[in-house]
């Protein structure tokens, strides 16, 4: 957990290297490792110091591949797995067995891994829900905001839609945030007529939030830029602790989480950490297009969150149907 | 490589060039105490590209427009102090020919689209459909993007998607844009039956394929990156298109989609940005409350642009 609340990826990098410092590192594995953008991620997060890594996949093609982009693999450890989906049951069972906190994604189709993740021999089950979270630190604003969910559920039902925010919430604790600030997405401050399409799932979540959660405070609907601006909530006259503070902003669709962090990463400059969240270890998840920080930044996100988990018992108090 | 719209001064210039020798278009101000609004009706006024006609309260109007500078000295003024009234009034007299764009000035959006659509304004005819169109020129852009809809269409289905559709390609059209790359978006660029906004997009695009749908490419789905980024859409194998990489306008499948594109680039994409309601008798200029006089001024292009179509 972190001591003070992490409020850029350059901090989120910090607070995974003073858990490595403190004796914690943590190891990523990473299923089938021959992709050579995870490759390099995996080993420049290592040389940062905050990561030990298992390569495990096609060992002759991982290291052809490190090879022609100059990537030295001495520190890491590879292990020969050449068909892909044992490579994903490797990289889990070491998980399983606390050899590794952090599973990573390489060649292979995200359904694929999560499906071995949650396979129940490996009792690695979490919530029931599995989410994706984009933590993105954008210039501008004055701390990161956590955009929920932009990858895994297409079409949440309200219970889903509270595990997904229940997801962000842990995210917000290991980064140390208190209390943790929630905006529930509308293109209207208000739910009126024609544009409250989803006022009342909206409704639901917001209040089953506040009888089951403390130290967070949640509202909605309220667009982005009530959510972050101070000048937007003062123009609209609106007071509440999440305007122009907020921490997690929970969307609804997956096409307006997509397109909307699409939009801040490419215009934006805005730097994006993403994780898989639900599971008993955070799954971590990079794409070719992510830039050396955004992955870096996304690799410490899941350490600090593997490490959140690990300082807290946070799984065993949940329980879980594992 | 197209050349798209490369700022909102090419709207400004097209503008201009259409009006040359002829009337500046009579655009009512409704409910006009907004200073931002009245300076951006000022300013177009000194342009010659409009005449004022502001409909509201007209001593407030004045005495607002005194404390800013701003010079009405051209505007006709229509003394209506109840809010409702002032809307409904500018509402019939746009549905009567007798105005040429309106712009809200101060008040609640969702009260004035709420008033808008209703039947006694008669100012929607049957079977069109109003929706917003905003454009945005992030910095980083080389062009004006045209996304819809951030304002008026909480989540259109199919059949709803095609005026939509239109309605862009209209606005696009009036701005300048001969032929625009309309990229009909989703969270990824392959279509997924369960994903409803990628079968929807791949219809759009097989309809303007067709001739369905004119005047337009029509590209879909594709995901945002794929539809800004040429290299990205490389990357997942797309090199066959008019639109990737060079989108000129975005379609979105739900409101929050294009209000979140909308107010992240206006807040954090160092972006002029603008916006414009198509589809009724008239263009109509909404704006958000903190909306300055650049912004309230580039919508206010937008409209003259689709008015002098």
């Amino acid at each position: 957990m972190a001591d003070d609340p992490i409020q850029s990826a350059q901090e989120l990098i910090d607070a995974a290297r003073r858990i490595a410092d403190a004796g914690r590192k943590k190891r990523v594995a990473v299923a089938a490792a021959q992709d050579v953008d995870v490759i390099e991620a995996v080993s420049q997060a290592e040389a940062d110091g905050f990561l030990d890594g298992s390569l495990i996949g096609d060992e002759r093609t991982i290291r052809s591949l490190a090879e022609e982009r100059g990537i030295t693999l001495d520190n890491l450890e590879v292990i020969a797995q050449d068909d892909v989906s044992s490579a994903a049951h490797r990289a889990v069972g070491m998980a399983a067995k606390g050899d590794a906190d952090v599973v990573m994604k390489g060649f292979l189709p995200t359904s694929a891994l999560l499906r071995t993740v949650l396979d129940k021999q490996y009792g690695l089950r979490g919530s029931g829900t599995i989410s994706h979270c984009a933590v993105l630190d954008i210039p501008g604003y004055h701390k990161m905001l956590n955009f929920t969910d932009g990858g895994m559920v297409v079409a949440p039902d309200p219970e889903q839609k509270y595990q997904i925010l229940s997801n962000a919430v842990t995210v917000a604790r290991a980064m140390g945030l208190s209390p943790v600030k929630v905006a529930v997405s509308g293109a209207y401050h208000q739910a009126v007529g024609a544009v409250a399409h989803n006022a009342s799932d909206q409704g639901l979540v917001v209040k089953r939030a506040r009888e089951n959660m403390s130290d967070i405070e949640i509202t909605g609907p309220m667009p982005l830029d009530v959510s972050t601006s101070r000048r937007a909530a003062e123009a609209y006259g609106v007071d509440h602790p999440v305007a122009a503070d907020a921490d997690i902003f929970l969307v609804n669709s997956i096409e307006e989480c997509n397109i909307t962090c699409k939009a801040l990463i490419n215009f934006a400059q805005a730097i994006f950490c993403g994780v898989v969240v639900g599971a008993r270890i955070p799954v971590s998840l990079v794409s070719r297009t992510d830039t050396v920080m955004n992955k870096k930044a996304s690799l410490a996100l899941a350490c600090v969150l593997a490490d959140y988990y690990a300082q807290t018992g946070h799984w065993d108090k949940q329980g879980g149907a594992s | 490589m197209s050349v798209g719209i490369a700022g909102f001064d090419r709207i400004r210039d097209l503008v201009s060039k259409r009006l040359e020798g002829k009337e500046p278009l009579r655009t009512a101000l409704v409910v006009p105490s907004s200073t931002e609004a009245i300076k951006a009706i000022a300013q177009a006024a000194s342009e010659g590209l409009i005449a004022p006609v502001i409909v509201g309260d007209a001593a407030l109007c004045r005495q607002t427009a005194d404390e800013c500078g701003a010079d009405l000295a051209s505007a006709e003024f229509l003394d209506l102090n109840q809010p409702d009234m002032a809307m409904m009034t500018a509402f019939q007299m746009a549905a009567k020919g007798e105005v040429q764009v309106i712009v809200k000035g101060r008040g609640s959006t969702v009260d004035f689209l709420q008033h808008l659509l209703s039947e006694e304004a008669r100012f929607v005819k049957p079977k069109s459909l109003v929706t917003h169109v905003a454009g945005i020129k992030p910095k980083r852009y080389d062009r004006v993007l045209f996304v819809s809809d951030a304002a008026v269409v909480p989540q259109p289905d199919l059949k709803t998607k095609i005026p939509m559709l239109s309605n862009l390609i209209g606005v696009c059209q009036a701005c300048g844009l001969e032929r625009p790359r309309v990229a009909v978006l989703g969270a990824v660029e392959v279509v997924y039956p369960q994903m409803q906004a990628t079968v929807d997009a791949a219809v759009l695009d097989k309809m303007a394929t067709r001739g369905q749908i004119k005047g337009a490419y029509v590209d879909g789905p594709l995901s945002f990156d794929c539809a800004i980024d040429r290299a990205a859409a490389e990357a997942k194998g797309i090199t066959d298109s008019q639109v990737a990489g060079q989108a000129d306008a975005m379609l979105t499948s739900n409101i929050e989609t294009a209000n979140g594109i909308l107010k992240g680039m206006k807040l954090y994409g160092d972006a002029d940005v603008g916006g414009v309601l198509v589809g009724g008798a008239v263009p109509v200029v909404i704006n958000t409350r903190y909306d300055e006089q650049t912004t309230r001024y580039h919508s206010l292009l937008m409209a003259l642009a689709v008015a002098s179509t």
